[in-house]
């Protein structure tokens, strides 16, 4: 249900060769909430993402998501795109789709997911033939063929044009209404500006640890100022 | 889940039938190796018997040189844009996405080893033809303990910058209960033109694949997560 409690993290931490990335971090997330998570570069944003998302192992503490105890059921649940298209380079589109569809077991007809996404055109181009822009888009049909209810993506926005943020949200958008609304996004960016108006909740982290939480809405030039306030006092 | 595998299988065939990185560079290494020692020897007075009986030490060295420089790189098509990401995500077990490698480089690795021994044969003179399907059967041997352990170190050396030096001082020693077996059935088979199947060489190989093997399966997961 919209407004339950969709994801807890209790006292995470990771750390890579004694150098804590993310200390004792505690948070809640509900369902339908977007989330911004914002910091500096070594923040941890990427790192918490990837635990999140069963790629790392936390060193401490807990995660639930949806009531289980992770990674219960994360793999049907959980959708994640880090920086990388995470795409067989050597592949077509379709084969790399046809892949994902085997491994999850999905009965789905990919030509018609293709066409959603305006890839019908390159579906039998190699994914190294691609440009950066059509990797993302190809990535984000790959990591969404399941229709996750809970998407993790790290700086999607950082190679896209202004009409291909557009894409992108508008894309989020049809994927959580296809769960009326029941859906957990959270996206790691430095791009707060062009995200503007997609969040209704910004989290700041610095050194590992929440900085800056707020739940409301809040313009872009808002939230950089509280993230350069949350910035300065830590 | 077999379709899951069939798709795994043809994935990493077709990533090496495009990419041609390990393919071409065993193939290369072999044939350079093999005409390195097919002329060496050929300066070297030998008798044929003496040639006969050193030959299974240079097939089976070409094939470990060959072998330790390319598959190291068999894991770079899983690591290349971070792929391999998407299929751990997937939640498809990680026993059988290193199963689906291990006999995509267990093909690659064999067909550079036919070709290096056909031309070590040319090179040295070795009649290879009426024990061919011993010899195959050794070979198909050792490339599955090979292919085992060698796509496991592949995957814990990709992400290290040290992993052109890593791989080798790793693999070498443990392919030594491997090496030491092929060496010896290959000369049983020089010499009497078949090899005892209830060699203790046999036995050893035998017990180092499956060990290989098993072992790799369930240390892979541990290579991919963070």
């Amino acid at each position: 249900m919209q407004g339950e409690l969709a994801l807890e993290i209790s006292e995470l931490n990771k750390g890579f060769l004694n150098h804590p990335v993310i200390s004792s971090l505690s948070a809640k997330f509900l369902w339908g909430e977007n989330v911004l998570l914002l910091g500096a570069n070594g923040a941890g944003k990427s790192t918490l993402l990837r635990m999140l998302s069963t790629l790392a192992r936390p060193d401490r503490g807990s995660i639930h998501l949806a009531g289980a105890n992770f990674p219960k059921g994360a793999a049907d649940l959980v959708g994640y795109l880090g920086h990388e298209p995470q795409l067989y380079a050597h592949l077509t589109v379709r084969e790399n789709l046809e892949l994902t569809q085997k491994l999850r077991g999905l009965t789905i007809d990919l030509s018609a997911e293709a066409e959603s996404m305006d890839l019908g055109a390159i579906l039998d181009r190699k994914v190294s033939d691609l440009s950066r822009g059509m990797r993302a888009r190809a990535a984000l049909l790959n990591v969404t063929l399941h229709r996750p209810k809970v998407l993790f993506l790290d700086e999607p926005t950082a190679s896209l044009d202004q009409s291909s943020v557009k894409f992108l949200l508008e894309k989020l958008a049809l994927l959580k209404n296809s769960h009326n609304g029941e859906m957990l996004c959270i996206i790691a960016t430095h791009d707060v500006k062009r995200l503007e108006g997609w969040a209704n909740r910004a989290l700041v982290l610095r050194g590992g640890k929440i900085a800056f939480d707020s739940n409301i809405a809040q313009t872009a030039s808002q939230i950089i100022m509280l993230y350069l306030e949350a910035a300065i006092a830590c | 889940m077999l379709a899951g595998f069939v798709a795994l299988l043809k994935k990493d065939l077709r990533s090496e039938l495009r990419g041609k990185e390990v393919l071409i560079l065993h193939l290369t290494i072999s044939l350079l190796l093999a005409a390195v020692v097919g002329l060496g020897i050929q300066n070297a007075f030998l008798t044929r018997d003496q040639i006969q009986a050193l030959s299974p030490l240079f097939i089976w060295l070409i094939f470990i040189f060959a072998g330790t420089v390319s598959v190291a790189r068999s894991f770079e098509y899983e690591s290349n844009l971070r792929a391999v990401d998407g299929v751990i995500l997937s939640g498809f077990p990680p026993a059988l996405v290193f199963l689906s490698k291990c006999i995509a480089n267990i093909l690659v690795v064999l067909v550079g080893h036919a070709v290096s021994v056909v031309a070590l044969a040319v090179l040295l003179n070795l009649a290879i033809g009426p024990m061919i399907w011993q010899l195959g059967l050794i070979s198909l041997l050792i490339c599955v303990g090979y292919s085992a352990l060698a796509t496991l170190l592949s995957a814990i050396t990709s992400a290290s910058r040290l992993k052109g030096m890593l791989m080798p001082l790793i693999l070498m020693p443990l392919l030594f209960p491997l090496f030491f077996g092929a060496i010896e059935l290959t000369a049983q088979l020089f010499a009497n033109g078949f090899f005892d199947f209830a060699s203790g060489w046999l036995s050893l190989i035998l017990v180092f694949d499956l060990l290989y093997l098993v072992v790799a399966m369930n240390l892979f997961e541990h290579t991919l997560s963070e």
